[in-house]
């Protein structure tokens, strides 16, 4: 699987205050774009969408990996695959 | 309380807390063999009532009156116009911030029937104690917590203890880390707005 994108996002979630939500729709909705690790305020959830192309078949799946940053550690919660094109017009796939 | 001098402890409230019951049980023991040295039963229940109530008290009352206090803090917050934007609660203290104006609030255990209102310019200091100590495998904590000073008083607020020790890359050391460093912030950019 090739990457095709990989960006960074915040969560309206901060530290003990974390809900899980397995619903693309909650994901386009609420994430909101980060420009690098170190604009991600402290306590708060961060989630990086990567998205994976086949070359053989050109399918694709988008994996929303969800963390906290702490310094410079990651405390990972949850990771998420989007196979359906769910998140592809919020991310501007192709 | 107003812009009043912190007080972290209330004397009279911590031997009362802990006094209290011990002269309970020493009043109802020395009445059940003064007064009843030959109603067993009786005798009995004067010496493990008091007990029982006492490890109760102990056990549970303290941290119940200090949820009561707790609330009704957060009401009279309320009605004064504190706009409570961050909430960190404590086993020993809680603190709120009221990031528009600039306050903060403080309610400490030992210290349960007054809370204190001040412009968060006035704490000196603030840092995160992440308890690290000891090298190689040895190296981890057992409390991570925030500490600032307000009038040279010295305040800790655990964000997270153990009776273990855990590595520092754990989740509930790295969960601490977070919270504290979350405080930090709250609290520096309070103090930022109150000028």
């Amino acid at each position: 699987m090739d990457v095709t994108l990989r960006r960074l996002y915040t969560l309206p979630m901060t530290v003990g205050h974390y809900i899980p939500h397995k619903d693309a729709e909650y994901y386009r909705r609420n994430l909101s774009r980060a420009a690098c690790r170190a604009d991600i305020p402290a306590g708060v959830y961060a989630c990086e969408a990567i998205a994976y192309r086949c070359p053989g078949c050109g399918r694709r799946i988008v994996m929303l990996s969800i963390f906290l940053p702490v310094r410079d550690l990651d405390k990972w919660q949850d990771s998420y695959l989007f196979s359906r094109g769910e998140l592809d017009d919020f991310l501007g796939l192709p | 309380m107003e812009n009043k001098k912190v007080k972290k402890t209330n004397l009279l409230y911590l031997l009362c807390y802990i006094l209290v019951p011990v002269v309970l049980i020493f009043l109802c023991a020395w009445v059940g063999v003064k007064y009843c040295p030959t109603d067993n039963s009786t005798r009995s229940l004067l010496l493990t009532a008091p007990t029982i109530l006492s490890v109760l008290w102990w056990t549970f009352a303290g941290r119940a009156l200090f949820r009561a206090r707790e609330k009704a803090m957060e009401h009279a917050l309320d009605a004064k116009g504190f706009a409570r934007s961050h909430t960190f609660r404590s086993r020993s203290c809680i603190v709120i911030a009221d990031g528009e104006k600039g306050q903060i609030a403080l309610l400490f255990f030992w210290n349960p029937f007054e809370y204190f209102v001040l412009p968060a310019s006035r704490i000196s200091k603030i840092w995160v104690d992440d308890g690290c100590s000891g090298a190689g495998f040895l190296k981890g904590s057992s409390r991570v917590s925030f500490l600032f000073v307000v009038d040279g008083i010295k305040i800790r607020v655990n964000t997270f203890t153990s009776n273990k020790r855990w590595r520092m890359d754990s989740n509930y050391i790295l969960t601490g880390i977070s919270k504290a460093d979350m405080m930090v912030d709250v609290l520096k950019s309070a103090g930022a707005q109150a000028g």
